[in-house]
Order: C-alpha cells, then sequence, then structure tokens
C-alpha cells in the first residue's frame, strides 16, 4: 500500500512536473510572440527616440560645428552656458510663460466647464466653439495672432480705438510682447475644458444629493464634493501644461524670432538658434539637456507640493 | 416629478439643489422654491446663462471667424485701416 501510495506520488509529481513544464513552455511561447510583435515599435523607439537622446546626451559635453570633427570638452558647454546672459534670458521668459499660462489656463478651463456643462440648447456648438482653437495648426494660430496684434491694421488696436485706448505696438514693443504670447497660449485651454467636462460629469450624483441633503449650498459642495473630484485630473493638466509651456516655441519663431530685445526669446527657440543658426549643436544639446532636467525639477516639485492634495476616487460613491 | 419637469437635465449644479442666483441654499428649500417657480423666472436664468456662455465663447470664435473672413478679402481690403469686417464685395 506504501509501494503504491509512493507510486501514486511519484506518478502525480511527474504529472505536476510535465504540467509545468508545458504551462512554463507555454509563456515562453507567449513571451516570444509578444516580443515578436512589439519589435517594430521598439526598433522606432530605439532608432527615433531612444538613439537620438542619447546622441544629445553625449553631444552636450562635445564642441562639434559640422563639418568640422567632435571635440570633447567635457562640462565647457555648462560652463559657457553660466556665463551666458541670452540663455539666463530664455530662461527667465520660459518660467514667466509657463507661470502665466498654467495656472490661468486651468482656472479659464475649469470656468468654463462649469459654465459649459450638461445638456442645454446650443450647448454642444459652445463647447466646439472653444475646442476649435485646438485643432487649428500652431503655425496658422501664430499668423492669425500676428494678424490681430498688428499696430497697424490689426483687429485688437482697431477695438481699442473704439473706446478711446491707443494700443501698443505689442509684438514689436518688448513690454507687451510676451503678454501677447500669453494671450496666444490662452487660446489654447480648449483640450483643458474638454478634460474638466469628462471629469465633472463622473462627480457622483449620490455624493451631491447627499451633500445636498446635509444642508450643503453650492460653495460646499463645490468645495467639498466636486473639488476633490476634480483634482487628480487638475494635477495631470498642470504637469502637462508645464510641460508644453516649457516647450513654447512655434508663436516665438513665427512672429518674433525672439525679439525684441530678446523678450520672447525660449528655451526652445534659443535650443534651435545655436543648433541650426548658430551651427553650434554641442552647445545646443546642453541647453536641451538642461531643459530636460528642468522638466525633471519641476514635475518632482509638483508631485512633491500638489501631488499630496490630489483625492483619488474622491468622486466616486 | 415635479422636479424632473422643472430643471434644466444633464447637469448636477442645476439639478441638485440650485438656488436664486447669487445665493447658497439647501436642497429642500430650494426644490421647495422650484416647485413652484414661475415659468418667466427659469426662463430668465435659462438667458442669463446662454448670455454669459456666449460672452465667455466669444475670445474663442472672433479670432478664427477673422481667419475665415480675412480669407475672402481682396489684399488691398485686407491691410485696410480700419480694418472692415466683412469681406467686399461679398
Amino acid at each position: 500500500m506504501t509501494a503504491t501510495a509512493a507510486t501514486g506520488a511519484g506518478a502525480g509529481a511527474a504529472g505536476a512536473g510535465a504540467a509545468g513544464s508545458r504551462r512554463g513552455s507555454l509563456v515562453r511561447a507567449r513571451d516570444r510572440w509578444f516580443y515578436l510583435l512589439i519589435a517594430p515599435w521598439l526598433v522606432g523607439l530605439v532608432a527615433f527616440q531612444a538613439a537620438p537622446i542619447a546622441g544629445a546626451a553625449a553631444l552636450a559635453f562635445a564642441d562639434w560645428a559640422p563639418p568640422r570633427p567632435i571635440e570633447w570638452i567635457g562640462l565647457g558647454n555648462f560652463a559657457t552656458m553660466a556665463a551666458d546672459p541670452l540663455f539666463w534670458r530664455a530662461l527667465g521668459n520660459t518660467l514667466a510663460y509657463a507661470v502665466a499660462t498654467v495656472v490661468p489656463g486651468l482656472a479659464i478651463g475649469l470656468g468654463l466647464a462649469l459654465l459649459l456643462r450638461g445638456r442645454r440648447r446650443g450647448g454642444a456648438l459652445l463647447r466646439g466653439a472653444v475646442f476649435l482653437p485646438a485643432v487649428v495648426s500652431g503655425v496658422a494660430t501664430a499668423l492669425v495672432w500676428g494678424w490681430i496684434l498688428n499696430p497697424r491694421f490689426g483687429l485688437a488696436n482697431s477695438l481699442l480705438g473704439l473706446i478711446g485706448i491707443r494700443g501698443p505696438a505689442w509684438l514689436g514693443d518688448p513690454d507687451w510682447a510676451m503678454p501677447a504670447l500669453v494671450v496666444m497660449g490662452l487660446w489654447n485651454v480648449g483640450v483643458n475644458v474638454v478634460v474638466y467636462l469628462a471629469a465633472l460629469s463622473a462627480v457622483s450624483r449620490d455624493l451631491l444629493e447627499a451633500a445636498a441633503l446635509d444642508g450643503g449650498g453650492r460653495a460646499v459642495r463645490m468645495r467639498h464634493v466636486v473639488w476633490p473630484a476634480l483634482t487628480p485630473v487638475t494635477f495631470y493638466l498642470a504637469i502637462v501644461n508645464a510641460i508644453g509651456a516649457l516647450q513654447v516655441f512655434t508663436p516665438a519663431y513665427v512672429l518674433t524670432s525672439g525679439g525684441p530685445e530678446g523678450s520672447t526669446l525660449t528655451l526652445a527657440l534659443y535650443t534651435y538658434q545655436s543648433a541650426f543658426a548658430s551651427g553650434r549643436l554641442g552647445y545646443a544639446s546642453a541647453i536641451a539637456i538642461v531643459t530636460v532636467l528642468l522638466f525633471v525639477a519641476l514635475a518632482a516639485l509638483l508631485f512633491r507640493t500638489a501631488g499630496r492634495r490630489v483625492t483619488y476616487g474622491a468622486g466616486e460613491p | 416629478m415635479s422636479e424632473q419637469t422643472l430643471t434644466v437635465p444633464g447637469s448636477w449644479g442645476d439639478r441638485v439643489g440650485e438656488g436664486a442666483p447669487g445665493r447658497d441654499r439647501p436642497e429642500t428649500e430650494a426644490v421647495g422654491e422650484r416647485i413652484g417657480e414661475p415659468g418667466g423666472r427659469s426662463r430668465r436664468r435659462r438667458a442669463l446663462w446662454t448670455a454669459a456662455a456666449i460672452v465667455a465663447t466669444l475670445p474663442f470664435v472672433v479670432p478664427f471667424a477673422w481667419l475665415v473672413l480675412s480669407a475672402l478679402k481682396p489684399v488691398g481690403q485686407f491691410y485696410a485701416f480700419p480694418p472692415t469686417l466683412l469681406p467686399d464685395p461679398p
């Protein structure tokens, strides 16, 4: 009996071993198929993203102005950058643009979403109108605003003239050029509005009704029910908008080329000018690396500060 | 049932405890008032919302309309000052 039991146990173990081996080979086959199927994407990722990023990181430590050969200079580009007033100007302008567009962009997006939410007659049309600028290309947007802000025949100064105000030269005035770019940036808050509309529609009605039955008025419900439910999307939009603002390039390139007097010179534009106007590819790479580090620092700062106030799942019953 | 017929559907803010404009009142009081709310007041609120929404949307529409209308203008009219809104001839 013992022998039979041992035989049975042995057979069972062998069966389990065979099943395990079959499962293992199935997993391996599935892994092979997985890597085979993602191979085209993986090749693209390495060839067109990872390799250029690694190349730019390496070039940041070199002096290269083609067709001259590459000369490795260690931290020379970073030392040059630290003493370059144009770099600091570009950094200051970029941060100013980010601050001036991200926070008001979120506030305007939320305000418009609150105004345009729900099913009302004409509501879809108005929501579409707000989203319209987001589908227009950046160059077309810049050109339209360039015409509107033209000091001689532009619509903006013409409307200001109707109320007796003599408009500034906008893009030709060092004091007004950056505010003009900020206005153009805020024109594109349509994406924020759409994201907030989706988040508002997901707020639990049960929670709202419970708050109302407990005597909570509109402001109380907004503060204690709706706003906590909106914090995850607000955090997401803050990160995405901040990264977009730090990359601002098109309006500055198309309309002002960084002028007048460097008032609209941004980090992205200065990187481009260093690489393709001055031919200093190593220096441009160093600026690009610093910009990436700036993104990382900003994201880390946001996660450490605002990230703690995000309430996940607050809008669910 | 009466509440559903008197409120704007599909919007949490309007469906739940919406009081008079500018005031913050509990659900029961607001709903009680809404059942007896005259139609004129509801229409006024809707008109006010429409006006506010149109005004808020204008800054997004005007530049786009300017782009489209400018594309239809002859060069001389495009550079004219003061600018004209509609192309001539239309």
